[in-house]
């Protein structure tokens, strides 16, 4: 389902945050993304959904060789992925409700429709009494789940998260790890790059460690301590 | 593209409008003043124009013809001279017709009683040319022709008021132009400041799926929108001072002649003034929004 071949990336200053990443994920697979900050875990996933092109190598989405993807299918692409950011990126000038809907409506599902699986994606992530503030007025765990909302509302086969639960609380993180998991169940293939040793360790899914840009371990099951490959 | 996409996409551009109405205060603000300017501009120019042409229309020369011309050699004359190439107009002033005015003119400045009823005066004509410029030409044709005793042309002032109405209008297109340009320029910033503000908002809508067209598409109709009220606010605005000032000048100056605000003028300025504005406003807005999206 999601295929990296001999993939590179270097940033134009210069970084190098991949290096020769070769990673196969099948269809329906759970997998972690683990490793110290900044070693290309979030350049991975910016891969999948192309907001970045690997400088060397292929990345092959849904058998579609997405790094010459023509720029309009790109929309399509993305259509298929649900992501929950780092940095969130919900839409400033829109309520949650707003900001979970507007997945739907860029692509066309009618505004019953519209209405039953907002309320559905946001009561799943705990959000219903904050639908209508603004991004401006949530805590940052609160932020976090309502971009949660927006990545699962249409069903994608594909979930990126890229540390979904790096601003909430032990219980919470908890929560969304069961989401996670209940999501892969239904038949998502769930990627999920994490600092979060208990969410890792508790779900017991494949774990791809990497350091400095290259893939340092692929455990199936795995667990994961922070005294494994420290870069540095 | 489907009702219900447009309907979303219209729901779109007026909450975009709504939560961002400082913005769009700002952009129909400065739109509203550089269209003033430009329509106050287009009237003035609309009446010094006008100004000059009516000035021009009464430049003519007058042709006197020797006294005791027999008709029928007139007659062939007039023939003659309403033919001539730039001619537009040939009148008779018959001196039956020119004597008693000729008479009320001099009353009492000069003792006419010892003419007994003569009638001194010749046969004359007056002409027009089309080109103020041509004049002199035509007098000096006019006067060659047989049966002409004197022409009495204006063609120096003429060619002065002609060289002037020639000025206006230069001046004036090339100040329209100018004036569209700034607009232009002022006009683009403004939206593109609008546009600047929410740039991050337009990587994210491309993030989650949204085409090119369908994040574009609030946006240009925004800016749209704000050229055409900017463009209406600039036309009432432009027409209230306009009637106004055009009734005290009647009443205080009545000799200056300013246009009617009638329908044509009406309608040829809010053409003009909703063409630019929401021309610009689409075309800058579309090339804003352009240049943030990233795919
Ligand atoms: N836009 C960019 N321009 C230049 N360098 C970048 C850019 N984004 C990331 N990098 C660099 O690339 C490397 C990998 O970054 P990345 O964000 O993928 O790390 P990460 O594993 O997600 O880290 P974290 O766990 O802190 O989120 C880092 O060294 C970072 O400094
Ligand atoms: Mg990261």
């Amino acid at each position: 389902m999601i295929e990296f071949q001999n993939v590179s990336v270097v940033y134009p200053n210069g970084a190098q945050a991949l290096r020769e990443v070769s990673l196969h994920i099948e269809k329906g697979e759970f997998l972690f993304l683990v490793g110290p900050t900044g070693t290309g875990k979030s350049t991975l996933l910016k891969l999948v959904y192309r907001e970045l092109t690997p400088s060397q190598g292929q990345v092959v989405v849904n058998g579609e060789d997405v790094t010459r993807l023509p720029a309009s299918r790109v929309p399509y692409l993305r259509r298929r992925i649900g992501v929950v950011f780092q940095d969130f990126r919900l839409l400033p000038q829109k309520t949650v409700y707003e900001n979970v809907a507007y997945a739907l409506h860029v692509i066309g599902t009618p505004y019953r429709e519209i209405r039953r699986r907002v309320a559905l994606a946001i009561d799943v992530v705990g959000l219903g009494r904050k639908a209508a503030s603004y991004p401006g007025q949530l805590s940052g765990g609160e932020q976090q789940r309502a971009c949660i909302a927006r990545a699962i509302v249409n069903n994608p086969p594909i979930l990126l998260a890229d540390e979904p639960t790096g601003n909430l609380d032990p219980e919470m993180s908890q929560d969304i790890a069961q989401l996670l998991n209940d999501i892969h169940i239904r038949g998502t293939t769930v990627v999920v790059a994490s600092h979060d040793i208990a969410i890792v360790n508790a779900l017991r899914k494949r774990v791809v460690t990497l350091a400095r840009g290259r893939i340092a371990r692929d455990e199936a099951g795995g667990g994961y301590s922070p005294d494994e490959p420290e870069a540095c | 593209m489907s009702l219900r996409h447009a309907e979303f996409l219209l729901l779109e551009t007026f909450t975009g409008i709504r939560r961002n109405a400082f913005m769009s205060l700002a952009a129909v603000s400065t739109i509203t003043v550089s269209l003033l300017l430009l329509g106050g501009l287009r009237l003035t120019i609309a009446n010094l124009t006008q100004m000059a042409e009516t000035l021009a229309g009464r430049f003519e020369m007058r042709v006197f013809l020797h006294t005791h011309l027999p008709t029928a050699q007139r007659d062939s004359l007039w023939k003659e001279i309403s033919a001539l190439p730039g001619v537009t107009g040939c009148r008779l002033v018959s001196k039956e017709e020119a004597w008693p005015q000729f008479r009320r003119r001099l009353q009492g400045a000069v003792d006419l009683t010892d003419l007994e009823g003569e009638n001194p005066l010749p046969d004359s004509f007056v002409v027009r040319v089309a080109d103020l410029t041509r004049m002199g030409a035509v007098a000096d044709q006019i006067r060659r022709l047989r049966g002409v005793d004197d022409v009495l042309d204006t063609h120096e002032e003429a060619e002065r008021v002609a060289s002037l109405t020639r000025a206006v209008r230069a001046g004036g297109t090339l100040g329209v132009v100018l004036l569209v340009a700034v607009a232009a320029i002022i006009v683009g910033n403004t939206i593109r400041l609008t546009v600047y503000a929410r740039r991050k908002e337009i990587g994210i809508m491309q993030l989650v799926g949204a085409t090119n067209a369908c994040v574009q598409t609030p946006f240009v109709l925004e800016g749209t929108l704000h050229g055409l009220v900017g463009a209406l606010l600039a036309l009432l605005l432009l027409g209230a001072g306009y009637t106004y000032l055009h009734d005290q000048i009647r009443q205080s100056l009545p000799f200056l002649e300013l246009l009617p605000p009638s329908t044509s003028l009406v309608l040829s300025q809010s053409s003009i003034l909703l063409g630019v504005g929401a021309g610009l406003g689409l075309l800058t807005s579309a090339l804003s929004v352009h240049r943030y999206l990233r795919t």
